[in-house]
């Protein structure tokens, strides 16, 4: 019954005037961002962090939140008209969808990307409602040690699913958590890694980073070349698919969205590789594989519904654990708490109205961006066609506001400047920037959970090994680990973006 | 290739060793009452085992030349790149004695003019207008503070 008297104290929240603009206003930011390339959802947040500040929290997770999945619409336009991604979720959706639109379906292709992911996005949301009332009860009873090896288990499999070599990606995760102890130390009150700067007393804000790492460095690497972008010249007309493109789409999009809602809640970019997955797990149960990448619809329809609803499952951690599970997860808990609320369990039963209010006002974002998507579909061609040479310094500047009035202050700003030169070295050399950045926000969490771990345990590690939900945690990180390091195993690690493409 | 992850692997080893230096200054504790010191020097420590791992990866795999990374010295336009950042860097140091609209306004005239395809007077112009725009819908529409400089007297 909760349940019930949950979903309709989220729509007298979400369905509030200023709410519903605060939602508009996000889905429709989130598609354009979605459009453009060279900047994300992780960006565009944290970019916006601080005008939420004079606002409601619930208004800002609705927004912030509505950037998240609009981002994926919008993604998959340029996917499908240009071949080239807007995100990294929708890049499978090149192979099938840009062969549609070569073949005069652009349509219908934008239209079963706009419905799966309208049905896949819709479902995901109902499934997070029923499940997230459990799990938090379940994670009431959670000790630190709980906490801590959740936290290793999360940041291990992000790593582990991490492109090119765990061991890179294990040491971005440890200059992440580094970095998160800058600043005073939350026990002691005593100040640690400052180098005697009063700017860094606080810390190293999480806007800086996440703006630097996944903002600047973005546009650095598009102005290395010119990029030229030929936005396919065809009459977009007939939205709708087919009776024959729906009977083929059906059941792409129902495995999309059970694959994306569950590996959504795994840690580890859930959009992107439930979206591999799902696009693999189609052409192998097609009946014409060699079809796939020749603009087979089935293509477009599995992989788009499945990033949709990894969102959905992406929130269960955040709002049941307080862990988030992918970056944008990570900039959104630094936004709550920003506003002064820890996500977890007690948020649930202390701020009811802020979960149910974002989750039921995921229901009308979706609505909100299926009347975005197809009917205004022009002008997001249009928006495509901006040159970079206009587009860039836009981005840069709102990044630089973004990050000053953040504290009012232009160290941040340099912050910003230095990250994105690291984080474009880093795209160079191969590291990668989400461990950093979920490790970052989750090193005062997991330092004090260790912390108090030690304290309960008398400094014994075998806590986490003695305590059932712990131990299988860890267990299970260990073996992820093993398993890159022992040799004979190494060759079945998956890598996805080579296997599958 | 291998020399860019060699060298970033040592600058890593270095920030892991830095790091677990002043941890020893903060102040260790012991394991079963941890201090502010002892969880950063077990994570410096680590960085520098997963460092020396990294180096050792790297010597023993032979790679075929193109592994999906992009070469590092592909970009034909590193003038550019460098010059946004310096840009961007003065523009932190400048942006408290110059005031919002002035430093907002040179920064974008530099990047708009960088890549090269503008007129400087196309680039002026689009400068202004950007930084009045944004000056009206951040200064005023959304109440951020920002920084009037030496053009305070204008009483913006």
């Amino acid at each position: 019954m909760e349940i019930f008297s949950g979903i309709l104290q989220g729509f007298a929240t979400s369905l509030s005037i200023t709410n519903l603009a605060y939602c508009f206003v996000g889905v429709f930011v989130g598609t354009l961002i979605g459009v453009l390339p060279g900047i994300g959802p992780v960006g565009t947040i944290s970019l916006l962090l601080p005008a939420t500040f004079r606002v409601d929290p619930v208004s800002a997770i609705i927004m912030m939140a509505g950037i998240y999945y609009g981002a994926m619409y919008g993604g998959s336009t340029t996917s499908i008209l240009v071949n080239i991604p807007g995100e990294a979720a929708s890049v499978i959706t090149c192979l099938d969808g840009y062969q549609m639109a070569r073949k005069g379906r652009a349509g219908a292709a934008l239209g079963i990307s706009a419905f799966g992911s309208f049905i896949a996005g819709t479902i995901g949301v109902v499934a997070l409602m029923f499940l997230a009332y459990p799990l938090a009860k379940l994670a009431l009873n959670f000790g630190p040690p709980e906490y801590f090896a959740l936290m290793c288990l999360g940041l291990t499999i992000l790593t582990y699913l991490a492109r090119g070599s765990m061991l890179k990606a294990l040491s971005m995760a440890l200059v992440g958590l580094l970095l998160s102890f800058i600043g005073i130390d939350g026990i002691t009150g005593l100040p640690r890694f400052t180098m005697d700067m009063v700017h860094l007393m606080d810390g190293v804000g999480l806007v800086p980073i996440a703006m630097g790492l996944f903002g600047i460095s973005e546009v650095l690497l598009n102005l290395e070349e010119v990029i030229k972008r030929d936005v396919f010249e065809t009459k977009i007309k007939g939205l709708l698919p087919n009776r024959e493109e729906w009977r083929r789409s059906k059941w792409p999009i129902v495995r999309g969205t059970i694959i994306g809602f569950f590996l959504g809640i795994l840690p580890g970019g859930g959009a992107v590789i439930s979206s591999f997955i799902s696009y693999g797990l189609e052409k192998k149960l097609s009946s014409t594989p060699e079809k796939f990448g020749t603009g087979m619809i089935e293509g477009v329809a599995g992989p788009e519904s499945a990033n949709n609803a990894a969102v959905g499952g992406a929130f269960v951690p955040l709002f049941t654990l307080g862990i988030p599970a992918n970056v944008t997860m990570a900039v959104l808990l630094g936004a709550l708490m920003i506003h002064g609320l820890t996500p977890g369990p007690m948020l649930l039963r202390e701020h009811p109205e802020i979960f149910w209010g974002t989750v039921t006002s995921m229901y009308m974002g979706n609505v909100m961006l299926l009347a975005l998507n197809l009917p205004l579909i022009g002008l997001w061609v249009k928006v495509l066609k901006i040159p970079y040479g206009i587009l860039f310094p836009l981005i840069i500047l709102f990044c630089l506001i973004g990050a000053y009035s953040l504290n009012n202050t232009a160290f941040d700003i340099a912050v910003m400047v230095i990250f994105g030169l690291v984080g474009y070295l880093m795209k160079k050399l191969d590291y990668e920037g989400a461990p950093l950045l979920l490790a970052f926000v989750l090193g005062p969490m997991m330092e004090q959970a260790l912390r108090q771990s030690l304290l309960l345990s008398h400094g014994s590690f075998a806590i986490f090994f003695t305590r059932p939900i712990s131990a299988a945690a860890m267990g299970l990180a260990v073996a992820l680990i093993l398993s890159y390091f022992l040799p004979f195993l190494r060759k079945k690690r998956p890598n996805l973006e080579e296997d599958n493409v | 290739m291998k020399i860019g992850e060699l060298l970033s692997s040592l600058l890593l080893i270095l920030v892991g060793t830095l790091f677990c230096h002043s941890s020893l200054h903060i102040g260790m504790g012991s394991i079963n009452a941890p201090g502010p010191g002892l969880i950063p020097f077990g994570t410096g420590a680590l960085l520098i085992l997963f460092s020396v791992g990294t180096i050792v990866e790297v010597l023993i795999t032979k790679r075929a030349a193109a592994q999906g990374s992009s070469p590092f010295f592909k970009g034909r336009r590193w003038g550019v790149i460098f010059a946004v950042l310096i840009s961007l860097f003065v523009y932190a140091l400048v942006l408290n004695f110059l005031g919002f609209l002035l430093a907002t306004f040179l920064v974008l005239l530099l990047l708009f003019k960088i890549p090269g395809e503008r007129t400087w007077k196309g680039a002026v112009g689009i400068a202004a207008l950007t930084t009045a725009c944004t000056y009206a819908l951040f200064g005023y529409a959304l109440q951020c503070s920002l920084p009037p400089g030496i053009l305070e007297f204008l009483g913006l």
